[in-house]
């Protein structure tokens, strides 16, 4: 998004009408924005009132160009009625985090306006993103079944659909809709990743979940064929990158669709042209240290950490350390696994309170009491 | 052809017709300025909330 899109979108007319803020949301120094405008999902995009200092809209995940100038646009809506004045009125709700009034408010905006409201699209694909970070999993698959087939075939329809197909992947494995929630998503998203014109990430998101989809059903050769063609359209991506950026923006992927593709060692190759290209950025190092554990090779994974670690800020740092440990428990070095830990612990207590995640410190804790209570 | 000539130039040089438009610009990770800038210049503020990961 932000090597892709973003700097389209920044080129328009419409983009001279707001200030436009970016919030690397790992970064310490903006600890005071989070506590006040919480993120958890990536990326989020906020519409804020200058004069209140209240956001207006909040929108979560990828968006096309296209996309989000219809957000600008509809941030700047001001005479509504109607649908599109509830659709504003759920948006707000979304953007303040009052999901429990914004879900009742974008299903009514969807009744009142009928089949061909020209905001349906848009509207399907707010409401599933809003039960979705209300952990309503059932509700999400639901209206991503219900809802998403009637659309037009483009990225709300993917985006819905990919969203809806995840809430069914997360919920437990034994709860009752879920089958049924996972049968007819599935086709659907399957129409949704060879629709043309859809972004990288979306594309490439719709794959993971189509493959942990043939996972669930016990379908392993159908997940591996899927992980190949997945693979593939990775490769094909990083050929037509425009820049270092864009290609590693998917790496991420890569790692993911070589492990499906059970051959860690093939997403190598572009993880180390990353760390070559972008010395800075410590992913690269991170992503290239979990792969070589996987594959066995502990020194280079132990190096490749270590470089991880130098340039890691911000929670994310937190996991590298964790990555760092699992190194260094599988080499058997028991007393540089427990400094590992201990430094990490010391790091977190740096982290203003908006940036520590929780869990992950628990987690290092428990490993951490783990050990000691091993060496007595 | 010096009219068509000159309506080519005119179309390069019009911003949003042919010439490039020069990206709004970005401030990175400063809130307080943000806010600041936008209430002088009575703008909404568009977020990119991002991670580098």
């Amino acid at each position: 998004m932000r090597a892709n899109v973003l700097p389209d979108v920044r080129r328009t007319r419409r983009a001279g009408r707001f200030v436009w803020l970016s919030i690397d949301t790992e970064q310490p120094r903006n600890a005071a924005f989070l506590e006040r405008f919480p993120i958890q999902s990536y990326p989020t995009f906020l519409v804020i009132d200058p004069r209140s200092g209240e956001p207006i809209l909040k929108w979560l995940g990828s968006a096309s160009a296209a996309q989000l100038e219809r957000l600008l646009a509809d941030a700047q809506r001001r005479r509504r009625s109607g649908p599109e004045e509830i659709l504003a009125r759920a948006d707000r709700a979304q953007a303040e985090g009052r999901l429990d009034d914004a879900v009742p408010a974008y299903l009514q905006a969807l009744a009142r306006a009928g089949p061909r409201w020209s905001r349906r699209p848009r509207a399907v694909e707010s409401l599933v993103l809003a039960l979705s970070a209300a952990g309503s999993q059932q509700a999400c698959a639901e209206a991503a079944r219900d809802e998403a087939r009637r659309l037009p075939r483009g990225a709300s329809f993917a985006n819905a659909v990919a969203t809806g197909l995840g809430c069914a992947l997360a919920a437990p494995a034994d709860a009752l809709w879920r089958p049924r929630a996972l049968s007819t998503l599935e086709p659907l998203a399957r129409e949704a990743v060879a629709l043309p014109g859809l972004l990288a990430d979306d594309r490439a998101g719709l794959f993971d979940a189509l493959v942990d989809a043939r996972g669930v059903a016990g379908d392993e050769r159908g997940a591996r064929e899927l992980a190949r063609r997945w693979w593939m359209f990775l490769e094909d991506d990083g050929r037509r990158a425009r820049t270092p950026e864009a290609r590693a923006a998917l790496d991420g992927m890569r790692v993911a669709a070589a492990r499906a593709c059970a051959d860690p060692a093939r997403a190598l190759p572009a993880l180390e042209a990353s760390e070559k290209d972008l010395p800075a950025d410590y992913n690269p190092p991170a992503r290239r240290a979990a792969l070589l554990l996987d594959l066995g090779r502990l020194d280079e994974a132990r190096a490749a950490v270590e470089r991880a670690l130098r340039l890691a800020y911000g929670p994310r740092k937190l996991k590298v350390y964790q990555l760092a440990a699992r190194v260094l428990e599988r080499q058997g070095d028991r007393a540089a696994q427990a400094a590992a830990l201990d430094e990490a612990l010391a790091f977190a207590g740096t982290l203003p309170a908006a940036l520590r995640d929780g869990q992950v410190l628990a987690a290092l804790r428990a490993r951490r009491e783990q050990l000691d209570r091993a060496s007595q | 052809m010096r009219t068509v000539l000159l309506s080519v130039l005119l179309l390069i040089a019009t911003p949003g017709l042919g010439a490039a438009r020069a990206p709004a610009p970005i401030i990175e990770d400063d809130w307080p300025r943000a806010l600041a800038l936008a209430r002088a210049k009575g703008l909404p503020i568009f977020v990119d909330g991002w991670a580098p990961w």
